[in-house]
């Protein structure tokens, strides 16, 4: 009797209240995400190209191509029904090379950003809560230098000092993003200062690592989850531009850059050797950024 | 705050900046990686001639003096050697730096003016198949890397149409203007030599496209979105309901105030603009600096790294304040926010 008429309710329902409630929830964000077809298209492009790279030795007609492998009666074939997208300059598919590049510059992106997000995202919550003392001083002067410097020239001179392949790309590329994480969540968090929430916890006696970790943070993880989505394009960007300028994955490692730099010595007469990487790397990025683009719109955020 | 206290603030901030940026280059080139002397001269040199080099080039002292033999160097345009050619690194630069500065502004006035272009166009005529294919382009502007664009423009512009040459800076048999600014298009004209002027423009064209692409679009962009915010506003309903023509609503009361933001964003775009030239100018043969740095990255001269991310970062740097100076004077609102959080 008490338990059916008011407010004091079993820990079950409560449990499945709450269940109901994020269940409401994602069905109003997905109607939201999906208004947009383009959001839409994003999605699939990703799955696709997620789904592709995993299964890319499965997938792929030729796998044995992904690396060094010298098949030169096929060399420079132009697509044709065995090769979809021809053959390179010493006989690999290049469909089969496409995919697995899509593997490497997926691992890319995920492990520049799980790399970079977690300290850009301390070190701006931090100098956000510490606004206007020398903590905030010291971290975002830190950042302005940083920042102060174009990504890919900072990426290029860490390279320099050492040696090039795709683990010291990823450092280097790593090295200088975290600021940007530092940057976007030092906005939210700074402007949260004074929120009677924050205030609340601090009455309460809260200890500082629960109020920015507990109560600054959760605020921060939609514009954080949205730059993320939309960064992994622009870091497979950057990754792509490493290795075509010869600073990241070295040959015969299937890296979409590398391919198009070795295709782009065969212009004009075989085209596709470069064409067909160069429209890969489009792909995936305008998938990502179609993708952040949506959550951007179903999450509200305005930062990023 | 006024716009001289304003200029100053910004100004001293920047040196900070740029202290820093020397400091953290200086651990990049000379603490990382240990001995660059034993790097350059290879492991089999005699340790007497790698002391030697050392004592030439300061490099037996403790970092931190170092680090002030070389900003003080610095600070009066020397950046030492190379520790490969032997040959002076700001000569080096002196010699390739203009060729990227060419490429990069003629690639900024390309930017700005069909950037805010596009964007005028795709308001004017929104909705319509105009403001989709602007809306497609800029999509495509933001997601295609530099170096995509300039293989695509290569063989689209160059090989299949023949229009525009595809590498170099002038064509075979024209004789380069005298070098006074390094600038061929300026030189060229300062000089009166128009057929050097026309070839030169002619090779500058593609690569500059490509390179400006991306800022392009995203100027496109904001234009059209701080556009279409100021359209609803009621200053506009009030123009509206005097009687103005739409084009002098949009010409002359539109497009001042939603040229902010797109102005703000120049300084972030032409960093991409100096990053970007590494990519363009290998597709296009370009003799800029890019490559310049790129060699010696690959053979890890570490004073010419140095020096090229040194001078980028000075650019960059004075392009931003620049930027700043030009917003605050279009928009009062911002000389008084603090500019930490800002743009």
């Amino acid at each position: 009797m008490l338990n059916s008429n008011n407010a004091i309710d079993t820990a079950d329902e409560i449990r499945s209240k709450l269940w109901q409630v994020r269940k409401d929830n994602f069905k109003r964000s997905w109607y939201k995400f999906t208004g947009n077809r383009l959001s839409l298209v994003g999605l699939i492009i990703v799955l696709i190209v997620i789904v592709l790279a995993v299964f890319a030795p499965w997938v792929t007609p030729y796998p044995e191509h992904r690396g060094a492998f010298v098949d030169f009666s096929n060399a420079m074939q132009a697509p044709n029904a065995e090769n979809w997208l021809g053959t390179d300059s010493v006989g690999r598919d290049i469909l089969t090379r496409i995919i697995f590049g899509f593997r490497f510059s997926l691992i890319m992106g995920f492990v520049v950003i799980g790399l970079a997000a977690p300290p850009g995202i301390i070190a701006g919550l931090v100098a956000g809560y510490f606004r206007d003392t020398w903590v905030d001083t010291l971290i975002m002067r830190i950042t302005d230098v940083f920042l102060a410097v174009p990504p890919l020239i900072l990426a290029m001179a860490i390279t320099a000092v050492l040696p090039p392949n795709v683990f010291y790309a990823m450092l280097a590329v790593t090295l200088m993003w975290w600021p940007w994480y530092a940057r976007l969540v030092y906005g939210i968090a700074s402007s949260l200062q004074n929120e009677f929430f924050v205030q609340a916890a601090q009455i309460t006696g809260a200890s500082r690592s629960y109020i920015i970790f507990r109560e600054i943070l959760p605020n921060c993880v939609s514009a954080i989850f949205t730059k993320m989505t939309l960064d992994l394009g622009i870091v497979i960007i950057i990754a792509s531009s490493l290795s075509f300028v010869g600073l990241g994955a070295q040959p015969p490692t299937p890296d979409l850059g590398t391919m198009v730099a070795d295709g782009a010595k065969y212009m004009p007469d075989q085209w596709w050797m470069t064409v067909c990487p160069a429209l890969a790397i489009v792909f995936v990025v305008l998938g990502f950024n179609l993708l952040g683009d949506g959550l951007r719109d179903m999450l509200a955020v305005e930062e990023v | 705050m006024k716009l001289s206290t304003f200029i100053a603030r910004r100004l001293v901030l920047s040196l900070g900046v740029l202290l820093g940026l020397s400091i953290l280059i200086f651990i990049i080139a000379r603490v990382v990686p240990g001995d660059p002397v034993r790097l350059a001269l290879g492991a089999r040199a005699p340790q007497d001639v790698v002391e030697r080099v050392s004592a030439e080039m300061h490099l037996d002292k403790p970092y931190p003096t170092q680090y002030v033999i070389w900003l003080k160097g610095v600070i009066q345009g020397d950046f030492g050697t190379s520790l490969y050619t032997r040959r002076n690194v700001s000569e080096d630069i002196k010699a390739f730096l203009p060729a990227t500065l060419e490429l990069s502004l003629f690639a900024g006035i390309l930017m700005t003016f069909f950037g805010i272009l596009l964007g005028v166009l795709s308001v004017q005529k929104k909705n319509s198949w105009v403001d989709n294919i602007v809306r497609m382009i800029s999509y495509l502007g933001v997601v295609t890397p530099a170096f995509v664009f300039a293989i695509i423009f290569v063989l689209l512009f160059g090989y299949l149409l023949s229009a525009f040459p595809v590498s170099g800076r002038l064509a075979e048999g024209i004789t380069p203007p005298p070098v006074i600014s390094g600038m061929i298009t300026i030189d060229s004209l300062i000089t009166g030599n128009f057929r050097a002027f026309f070839s030169a423009i002619t090779h500058l064209f593609l690569p500059a496209l490509a390179l400006s692409m991306a800022g392009l679009s995203q100027q496109a962009r904001i234009a059209r979105s701080s556009m279409s915010d100021n359209l609803q506003k009621d200053y506009i309903l009030a123009h509206r309901a005097c009687g103005l023509s739409e084009r002098k609503i949009m010409f002359k009361y539109l497009l001042k105030p939603s040229l902010i933001p797109t102005v703000s964003i120049l300084g972030l775009d032409f960093a991409a603009l100096l990053s970007n030239a590494f990519l363009v100018e290998m597709v296009f043969n370009w003799p800029g600096i890019s490559r310049y740095g790129v060699n010696a990255i690959l053979t890890k001269d570490l004073n010419a790294v140095a020096a090229v991310v040194m001078i980028l970062g000075i650019t960059f740097v004075s392009i931003n304040i620049l930027v700043d100076i030009i917003v605050a004077y279009l928009d009062p609102r911002i000389r008084m926010r603090r500019d930490r959080t800002g743009a």
